[in-house]
């Protein structure tokens, strides 16, 4: 057999293959790694959390083993959770529909017109991401203070007396999320703009409609995907936001989940809030399945862009 | 047949040009994309621009579709000026290379688009887009999105979509480049007894010489920001004006003339090696400065004994390739390369066999490069 400094031609070979054998041979294999984490972590704590949603909360703090649906009979008729839950809704449609404003013209700008700017646009709107949240918060106590940088500001310039409530108010968390939150209306957005091709705005141009008449008819139906894979992801981050109301809000405006919170650390009703913990999960899938399949029914060709 | 498209002759005061382009110059940087283009297209004709990629041509159409703004010069329809019109006042119809359908749109809806910018009553507006969908074979695709349908229904729906709003000139953009050979050459042919059955003035925009030989009535060769020549394809091909047009339009051998002379109507050249001939004196301007013979590989002949043309210095046959309609001969005579494109009931060439050339002097042509 013909040999080689590393060894004969087969043993090479040999070891070459066993250099590509990293990859399974069962592709279904790739999955394990995060397998590994969301098993143990994710689906297993929640399937626990679903069978304490039926449990029975006793006054010693514990949770009475049991399969009764009274937890959720309660968390649906009572005025205290359900008002919770419409805060929560309407502060979601609220600050998607705002981002969507807000990020929406910044998307079209940094795709159709920023050419040397464009990146120092996307790090603008990454900045957020990059700084911890409770810092953040600090930051925007800091300027939305009674006495804080805005209302001084506004103050001195003599456009109120008094200084405007905005901290610890539904005002302060709004902004709050905003901030947050638009980068992750921005983004997919974004993802979705460059995807489409500059012919059709000259086609559609050709075809004799003005520039609005092009954005409105042709950009923001193929824009359609990054609104929606947008708005999905910041319902489901205001729904779920824990943070901001906590730092920012206010105790007469209830959100969810700090009142979840509250329900299991400081009443230690356990079953309680695993029942509105399980309806939160359930009407946020549900919503997400419900605009999936409105895309997939409306707008069919999104699958083929 | 209804004409789809209103010929621009009959709505302009009587035998202006469709399109005029004037010293149009276009500058990207350092970049000089059009170089003092002028062109004139007439009502009904296909005009094509035909050039290497990056010669000027698809910058020339968009300027013409208001694309871009011409640094100087100007283009008029009809005889008027349309410089400061938007794109979408223009009244063009333009297929693009990639064909630019809408995704989100229907074929329906594709080539509804113009016609509800239009605002025309839902009636007609129906029988116009199903009328083109007939003309365009489509009425099965109507409901189908782009995404469903191939590469040559796509480009059909291009067209349909490009012509239902009645444009007063058809630009095509490389229309036909994303397809293969067999069904581009069958659209090629379909699109210009279309073009021709409806009388629509139209400028396509290719890089290759059969495409603008099947479909155009004149041929602009570009390059480097130039309109080198403009004729119709027997013109171009047969007294090319340079080398450029010359070997764009296709292959040819070149021999160096060694003396040249005139005597009365004909020249009389000799060009090495061996081969001499007579032909007639070019009609305008002087010839001192032609300096080559060109055959092409077509016109060219082989003969076992020496011929009217080529006495000594016979050539040798390297290889022979059957092409279908022709048998490509490849001949060295020395440094220097030949090509024969030999009729293939002709007799086989034996390789290595020595030959003599045989032509036309009609059918040659004297070029300063």
């Amino acid at each position: 057999m013909h040999s080689t400094p590393g060894g004969t031609a087969s043993e090479v070979a040999s070891r070459w293959q066993r250099g590509r054998t990293l990859l399974p041979r069962e592709p279904i294999l790739l999955l394990l790694p995060v397998g590994f984490l969301l098993l143990p972590f994710f689906a297993f704590p929640l399937a626990i959390l679903l069978r304490n949603s039926f449990f029975r909360d006793v006054d010693a703090g514990l949770m009475a083993p049991d399969f009764q649906i009274g937890n959720y009979a309660k968390v649906l008729s009572d005025p205290f959770y359900l008002t919770c839950y419409l805060n929560t809704f309407g502060m979601a449609v609220a600050v998607a529909a705002l981002t969507l404003i807000l990020g929406y013209p910044f998307a079209y700008y940094l795709v159709r017109f920023a050419k040397s700017s464009r990146i120092f646009l996307i790090w603008l709107i990454f900045t957020p991401l990059t700084v911890s949240i409770i810092a953040r918060t600090f930051g925007w106590i800091v300027i939305t203070g009674d006495a804080g940088l805005l209302n001084s500001v506004l103050i001195a310039l003599g456009a109120t007396d008094q200084p405007l409530r905005i901290l610890f108010e539904v005002q302060g968390m709004t902004i709050g999320m905003l901030h947050r939150y638009l980068p992750l209306m921005v983004l997919p957005i974004v993802s979705s703009l460059m995807k489409i091709d500059g012919n059709l705005y000259r086609a559609g141009r050709a075809l004799g409609a003005s520039g609005p008449h092009v954005f409105w008819t042709v950009t923001v139906p193929l824009s359609l995907p990054g609104i929606i894979a947008g708005t999905q992801l910041v319902l489901a981050a205001v729904l779920s936001d824990f943070v901001l109301p906590t730092l920012l809000g206010t105790t007469k405006f209830r959100m969810l989940a700090p009142t979840i919170y509250e329900e299991a650390v400081g009443r230690f009703t356990w079953a309680n809030a695993s029942a509105m913990t399980m309806i939160m999960v359930i009407l946020m899938f549900v919503i997400l399945l419900a605009v999936t399949l409105c895309l997939r029914r409306y707008a069919p060709w999104s699958r083929a862009l | 047949m209804t004409p789809l498209v209103r010929r621009p002759g009959e709505a302009s005061t009587g035998g202006a040009s469709a399109l005029e382009i004037n010293g149009v110059s276009k500058r990207f940087g350092d970049f000089l994309a059009l170089d003092q283009c002028s062109l004139s297209v007439k009502p009904a004709e296909v005009l094509a621009l035909l050039g290497p990629s990056g010669c000027g041509k698809t910058s020339l159409l968009n300027v013409v579709a208001g694309f871009e703004r011409p640094d100087q010069g100007s283009v008029a329809f009809d005889g008027v000026p349309i410089d400061q019109l938007a794109p979408n006042r223009r009244g063009v119809g333009m297929v693009f290379q990639n064909y630019a359908l809408f995704p989100h749109l229907t074929v329906a809806g594709n080539i509804g688009y113009g016609l509800r910018i239009l605002k025309l009553p839902s009636g007609e507006m129906d029988a116009r887009v199903a009328e083109v969908l007939r003309l365009m074979k489509l009425d099965r695709l109507a409901e189908r999105y782009p995404y469903e349908i191939s590469g040559g229904q796509r480009q059909r729906v291009a067209v349909a979509r490009a012509m239902v709003t009645h444009p007063r000139i058809l630009l095509m953009d490389e229309a036909f480049s994303a397809l293969d050979r067999n069904l581009r050459e069958a659209m090629q042919l379909e699109l210009s007894l279309l073009l021709r059955g409806q009388g629509i003035t139209t400028i396509l925009v290719t890089h290759d010489q059969k495409e603008a030989f099947t479909l155009a009535d004149r041929i602009a060769v570009m390059d480097h920001g130039r309109i080198l020549q403009v004729g119709g394809a027997e013109e171009l091909y047969r007294r090319p004006g340079s080398r450029f047009v010359l070997d764009f339009l296709g292959a040819s051998n070149r021999f160096k003339i060694a003396r040249l002379s005139a005597e009365g109507d004909s020249l009389h050249l000799e060009a090495e090696p061996g081969i001499a001939c007579c032909m007639p004196k070019p009609p305008s301007g002087g010839y001192g400065d032609l300096l080559w013979l060109h055959v092409r590989p077509e016109d060219l002949r082989l003969s076992a004994c020496a011929t009217a043309v080529h006495r000594d210095a016979p050539a040798t046959v390297d290889f022979v390739t059957f092409q279908g309609s022709v048998r490509r001969t490849v001949l060295r005579q020395g440094e220097r390369q030949i090509i024969a494109d030999l009729p293939d009931d002709a007799p086989v060439p034996t390789i290595g066999a020595a030959v003599f050339l045989d032509f036309d002097p009609q059918r040659a042509f004297l070029l300063e490069e």
